[in-house]
């Protein structure tokens, strides 16, 4: 389980998928309330960390969180009444990631100032990955989304289909085609390493 | 069960997904800033929703049923009257935006650079600019569901009309057809697009049709996938593209043969006859040598700290000290920085427009008159060099798109 995702303990009140009685109905009935924020100051960091996943570079992002906390606070209390807020954020994000609208202009956005990335110790860290990540960005934007999903996020190719709104047979393709192109450029290790995390 | 790579996979995606990225200061504030706006546009759409409605049907009384009309096959159509876009007017002197700029809506910044058309084509399609064909045509792709595109079109701005060009449906026997790029000159539309072959093989099919209307024509089917690339027609004789080794042409008669261009070896096509070294698409922080493939003269960008991310034949945009920057070639190597509160993505649009960020919107520099104009997020971008080109829903009129073409700010 990636550790993005909110332990079921750690959801509170905006998962908890209580009916939210008060809710007035009509005009209205879809703003915010203090659980909105309250969403946003808990889990704003942890969706930014899988925009960068999904996205490849803070810039996207950013751009990613604030518009998917942008659709929810005009659902907040209908996605509250039906399902868990952070599901919701992180399907937008997906979804936007690979709409074409955004795909054109994200193609030609390359936000991300080289220079910080240098100073960035935590980003140093994780350069030892034999290109991946480097080859995760040329990848197109389904193709990525459906290998993050299925290896970052551990969903079945089910839970995918569902998410992207494609068959099943279609994430199994794009996940083929996404390895393969990988695999053209990877260079294994020497030594195959120890691997902690598992699927 | 997984391989190694997918071990690999595992670990390199959630190694990068424990990175500490700290939350934007006032990301709150721009997530309320989007909402507001949008509220403000649906208001807007709403109060306008009658003066709208009458407007149409006066509309359709005078005239406006070509919009309905279906689209023709351009087979019984007079010769192309298209006219080829002008080549950009090299900018000699480029302005640095104001430290306190005034950020206006492109709209608003050059009106008459604005052009309404419909979001759909008269069958119901939806419809997106793919390339400008003159001051009144543009070149649109119909959508085919999902990402999908299923034709392309011509647009007449000013008789409001549409009429088909191509089908973008495979001249090969492939599956998994994807078109991704557009060339056009005066004459001819050519595109690349991946599928697989029989043999289960990625390959990329490069066609071509008359704008005129004709049948469309296989170039050449190269092995592997290109992707968006950059393509250009070159003297109505060849199709110019970056190959996996370097600069290629396919001639336009469809004999099917790729061959690389002189001189193009390794290098990146940027505009023909321009091609550089600077072939990641993320960008180099070593000097980038722009190649003319025609004449052979060479132009050498080079900064210490410069990360490049594009160039046009005089001027590269990248990031100098966190600034968005404009390098000149050797030997004056002249800078122009944008004031640090612009992020430049790193594309120019047209030869005239940087693409970038200013804040949390997305802005154009033109960077002959130092500008800003914010264009709206859910924009369709096109930007190359021969080409800036903006799209976005039109918020009075969900029907229509507004299309802001660069050519024809003055």
């Amino acid at each position: 389980m990636s550790a993005d995702r909110a332990a079921p303990g750690d959801r509170g009140e905006p998962g908890d998928g209580v009916p939210d009685r008060a809710a007035p109905a009509g005009p209205g009935a879809d703003e915010p309330d203090d659980a909105y924020e309250d969403f946003y100051r808990r889990r704003s960091q942890a969706l930014l960390r899988y925009g960068y996943v999904l996205a490849g570079n803070p810039h996207d992002a950013a751009d990613l969180v604030q518009e998917a906390f942008a659709r929810l606070r005009v659902s907040w209390r209908r996605v509250r009444r039906r399902t868990d807020p952070e599901a919701y954020v992180r399907t937008t994000m997906v979804r936007l990631h690979i709409s074409r609208w955004r795909r054109l202009r994200r193609e030609r956005v390359v936000a991300e100032p080289p220079e910080p990335v240098e100073e960035d110790v935590a980003l140093r860290r994780v350069a030892d990955d034999r290109g991946l990540w480097a080859q995760l960005a040329v990848l197109p934007p389904r193709q990525r989304a459906v290998l993050v999903l299925r290896y970052h996020d551990d969903r079945s190719d089910d839970e995918i289909a569902d998410i992207l709104g494609v068959a099943r047979v279609t994430v199994r393709t794009q996940a083929h085609r996404a390895l393969a192109k990988l695999r053209a450029a990877w260079a294994p290790a020497a030594e195959p390493q120890k691997v902690v995390e598992g699927r | 069960m997984s391989d190694l790579l997918e071990r690999d996979l595992i670990r390199t995606l959630r190694r990068h997904g424990d990175v500490t990225i700290e939350v934007p200061a006032g990301m709150w504030e721009r997530i309320e800033g989007r909402v507001r706006r949008r509220r403000r546009t649906r208001r807007a759409a709403l109060s306008g929703g009658l003066a709208l409605a009458v407007l149409a049907v006066l509309a359709v009384l005078v005239g406006g049923w070509q919009l309905a009309r279906p689209a023709a096959r351009d087979r019984g159509l007079p010769p192309a009257t298209v006219v080829a876009t002008p080549t950009p007017a090299r900018i000699v002197a480029p302005i640095a935006p104001p430290a306190t700029p005034t950020v206006r809506s492109v709209q608003r910044t050059w009106p008459a650079a604005i052009e309404r058309m419909p979001a759909t084509a008269p069958g119901g399609a939806k419809v997106l600019p793919v390339g400008v064909l003159g001051a009144d045509q543009l070149l649109v792709a119909e959508s085919g569901g999902g990402e999908r595109t299923s034709a392309l079109l011509r647009y007449d701005l000013r008789n409001e009309t549409f009429s088909a060009v191509a089908d973008l449906a495979p001249v090969g026997r492939l599956s998994g057809y994807f078109p991704q790029g557009f060339a056009t000159d005066d004459r001819t539309v050519a595109w690349n697009a991946e599928g697989t072959d029989a043999r289960g093989r990625k390959v990329t099919e490069f066609v071509a049709a008359d704008l005129a209307g004709g049948h469309e024509r296989l170039l050449a089917t190269v092995p592997g996938e290109l992707g968006i690339t950059e393509l250009n027609l070159v003297d109505h004789r060849w199709l110019v593209y970056t190959g996996t080794d370097g600069v290629r042409r396919i001639p336009l008669s469809g004999n099917g043969a790729s061959e690389p261009v002189p001189g193009g070896r390794g290098l990146h096509l940027t505009s023909w006859p321009w091609a550089s070294n600077l072939t990641d698409p993320g960008g180099s922080r070593h000097a980038v040598v722009s190649t003319n493939l025609v004449t052979g003269a060479r132009r050498t960008f080079s900064a210490a700290g410069m990360w490049t991310r594009d160039c046009v034949p005089d001027w590269c945009i990248g990031n100098l000290r966190d600034r968005a920057t404009l390098l000149g070639p050797e030997p004056v190597g002249r800078t122009v920085s944008a004031p640090r509160y612009l992020v430049a993505s790193g594309r120019f649009g047209g030869g005239r427009f940087v693409d970038a960020m200013y804040g949390d919107r997305n802005v154009l520099w033109d960077i002959k008159t130092g500008r800003l104009a914010g264009y709206d997020a859910r924009s369709t971008v096109l930007l190359n060099h021969e080409t800036c080109l903006v799209a976005w829903p039109d918020p009075a009129n969900r029907d229509s798109l507004l299309v802001f073409d660069g050519a024809a700010v003055r």
